[in-house]
């Protein structure tokens, strides 16, 4: 008998709006280079700021920019009983 | 209207679904293709397609999921008498009153020219000012709909 491990990363990235408003955004299997991760996350800002894409909950609230990203690793063990 | 994003993508033989609430409807299909890719780029996944939803809100009570409709008048007029082009996008029978509350009258006609559009014809001799009301009567399943019109900017 022996510990299954599984691990999976999320990247949360935290949209800002401009009435103080903030979205949440996760998505599976990120990046593991963290330096063009950054970058793309940057080239995404920008096209959302320039084309605002997602809105906030808020009537009329505009994208600012994503005030946060970052890599959650989620591990989770099992016992393993076969 | 409440639009959403179906992204679509795959992983080492995995499908993978993200959906996005809250995106902008005036946005055209190609932007907001164009933000599923980079979305998708933020990952190792492969990207595969994306798909709008858009949802209209509909107004409803009871819980029917009937529309509220809303009557809208434009006028016209030829030589003889006054006739508005009445458009309804409602479930209700229109109605031709003298008030809001509902008093039949004879001012006018009101006649049903195809769904949803009626012809309204002021009658010929009718002077002076004043005002008539369209209404869609309310029931359980939606709220009453009021137009009105004055007739004394007429012949």
């Amino acid at each position: 008998m022996a510990d299954k491990t599984t691990v999976t990363k999320t990247l949360q990235m935290v949209a800002a709006f401009a009435d103080g408003d903030e979205r949440t955004i996760n998505l599976d299997n990120p990046m593991s280079d963290s330096a063009s991760l950054t970058a793309a996350v940057d080239s995404l800002g920008s096209f959302c700021l320039n084309n605002q894409v997602i809105l906030g909950d808020k009537a009329g609230a505009s994208f600012t920019k994503f005030k946060s990203a970052k890599v959650v690793t989620k591990t989770k063990t099992v016992l393993d009983l076969s | 209207m409440n639009t959403s994003l179906m992204i679509n993508s795959t992983n080492a033989g995995k499908k993978y679904q993200k959906a996005i609430a809250n995106i902008n409807p005036e946005k055209s299909n190609a932007i907001l293709e164009e933000f599923a890719q980079k979305l998708t780029g933020l990952s190792t996944n492969s990207y595969v397609g994306a798909s709008r939803v858009d949802k209209s809100d509909v107004t409803e009570q009871g819980g029917s999921g009937k529309q509220e409709g809303v009557i809208t008048l434009t006028r016209r007029s030829d030589d003889i008498s006054v006739h508005y082009d009445v458009s309804y996008n409602g479930d209700a029978t229109l109605k031709l009153v003298t008030d809001s509350a509902g008093q039949l009258n004879k001012l006018g006609t009101l006649t049903t020219v195809s769904a949803g559009q009626w012809d309204l014809e002021i009658a010929g001799s009718a002077t002076g000012n004043f005002t008539a009301w369209i209404i869609a009567p309310a029931t359980d399943n939606y709220t009453a709909a009021v137009a009105s019109y004055t007739a004394g900017e007429m012949h």
